[in-house]
């Protein structure tokens, strides 16, 4: 499955006009279509590693065992994207040796992919606790609430492939304040997990899970701001740190 | 930054033609500055301004003004003798002149009257010492310089520029015509005496200018489009012209 993505990034438009103009560089083809690969690459890593979100999700939602094996299956496709976008990456600053913009698109996809890769080591981990929950004692409003909070890093997982594919600096620093739900339903979950513990016994087992899964969906949004912070390096050249105490660094 | 180089406003013309329009740029005193830019953007016309040898050329007017450590080298005071003494010159071809190897490295200093044996000998290995070239021709000082390769060549011609110390070396594309092995020599030598020497070097060679200078400074028709820290020039550039030409966009 590939997915054609054009950066319609105001540059790269004046640039293909620049090249026909100015009579282009081959060996800078050569580089520009290096690059649109390893773009498609990444944000193919990125989609399923969505998609791994989304089927942990209704695991846990269902207990659905054939597809907790497929979360796990998916991972190991997920990891070798990122050691192929490693390898492809490597190769190209060796071989081509890019300077500036093209540099910090690289680096970008060599960082931002490791941040995506995480990104799916939670959710298999999200499998492995739904795994240890017992589920005779569940609680619907806590679980419903973890289904919210999934949903929500989901789609801000997918808020940033996007970002990433139009190079859109502004979207990525608008998910940073996204990630701060995550913080809010993550200190609800506790909460609920806590109250229900102390209420019914029969919640004892089960509570330090929830939390457990609720603390794995908060780790994914962190990594999702990770890649907005990469964006915004590969616009600026400047590593920033997004979040509610915003700093920059040259 | 302490300027020790100030440059002010040059406009330089060849008959009719604006070659340097207006610059602006200044080089502090110790370390190596890279000047890039594509063919006919000024910047070698820039380097010659700074020793006067575009003096050499009868078609050429320029304004401006130009401080070498506090001296204005265009005043009519200034002896442009003196000047290369102070600011020395590596042309892209090695141009030994056709004498020995010793002779080669003494030159400006038997100009300048220096006639103390000991001390010139002193100076003849201190600077092919300097230049990493004394291991391979200690043994033929008096060898024609002309039987020397092209990379051993470019370095005694540096060692003839080191020789009498001056404050300021100027690298006209010194390793173009030289092959991967005496080009590296020749940019270590440069980091080795970096610390001691105003460094300017023109190249085409874009990894050589963000491999060994501290400072950048891009060049295009005539104009002075960005300078900074190498680092800032080739990771980040402020000017979309520096990025597209040290990505190979155009050039």
């Amino acid at each position: 499955m590939y997915f054609s993505i054009r950066r319609d990034k105001k540059r790269m438009i004046i640039l293909a006009d620049g090249l026909d103009k100015r009579g282009g560089i081959k060996m800078r083809k050569i580089l520009e279509e290096q690059i649109e690969n390893l773009h498609q690459d990444f944000a193919k890593m990125g989609f399923d590693v969505a998609k791994s979100i989304e089927n942990a999700t209704n695991v846990f939602e269902n207990h659905d065992e054939a597809l907790a094996k497929k979360v796990l299956e998916n991972d190991s496709a997920i990891n070798e994207s990122e050691i192929y976008l490693e390898r492809k990456t490597a190769q190209v600053i060796a071989l081509q040796q890019p300077v500036a913009s093209d540099l910090r698109v690289l680096i970008t996809i060599l960082k931002a992919s490791s941040d995506l890769e995480r990104i799916g080591d939670h959710a298999v981990s999200v499998v492995h606790s739904t795994k240890r929950i017992d589920t005779n004692s569940r609680n619907q409003e806590i679980e419903d609430l973890l289904v919210k909070m999934s949903k929500h890093v989901h789609k801000m997982l997918l808020d940033v492939i996007d970002a990433y594919v139009h190079n859109d600096e502004e979207k990525a620093r608008s998910l940073a304040a996204d990630d701060e739900v995550n913080d809010d339903y993550l200190r609800q979950v506790r909460r609920k997990a806590l109250d229900a513990m102390q209420s019914d016994p029969k919640f004892v087992s089960v509570g330090p899970e929830y939390m457990v899964i609720a603390t794995h969906f908060e780790r994914m949004g962190d990594y999702v701001t990770n890649v907005s912070e990469w964006i915004v390096y590969t616009n600026t050249g400047r590593i920033v740190e997004l979040g509610p105490t915003d700093s920059t660094r040259e | 930054m302490e300027e020790f180089i100030t440059t002010k406003d040059i406009h330089l013309y060849y008959g009719e033609k604006e070659a340097l329009k207006g610059i602006n740029l200044s080089f502090p005193a110790k370390g190596i500055n890279a000047l890039i830019g594509p063919s006919g953007c000024g910047k070698s016309t820039y380097l010659r301004t700074l020793n006067r040898m575009n003096d050499l050329i009868p078609s050429v007017t320029m304004t401006g003004s130009i401080m070498i450590n506090g001296q204005d080298i265009y005043s009519p005071k200034m002896d442009t003798v003196d000047l290369r003494k102070k600011v020395g010159m590596v042309f892209q071809q090695p141009n030994p002149f056709p004498f020995s190897i010793y002779e080669n490295v003494t030159y400006g200093l038997r100009i300048a009257g220096i006639k103390d044996k000991q001390l010139l000998d002193e100076r003849v290995e201190q600077s092919l010492k300097q230049a990493a070239v004394w291991d391979e021709v200690k043994d033929d000082l008096h060898k024609s310089a002309l039987s020397l390769s092209g990379g051993q060549q470019q370095r005694v011609c540096i060692a003839r520029v080191l020789a009498v110390q001056p404050d300021v070396i100027l690298l006209d594309e010194p390793t173009s015509a030289l092959d991967p092995v005496s080009s590296g020599l020749i940019e270590d030598m440069l980091l080795t005496i970096r610390d001691n020497y105003t460094i300017i070097i023109v190249t085409h060679n874009l990894q050589q200018a963000s491999r060994i200078s501290d400072r950048t400074a891009f060049f295009l028709n005539g104009e002075l489009i960005e300078e900074g820290k190498t680092k800032s020039v080739f990771l980040n550039p402020k000017r979309q012209e520096t990025d597209d030409y040290i990505s190979g966009r155009f050039g």
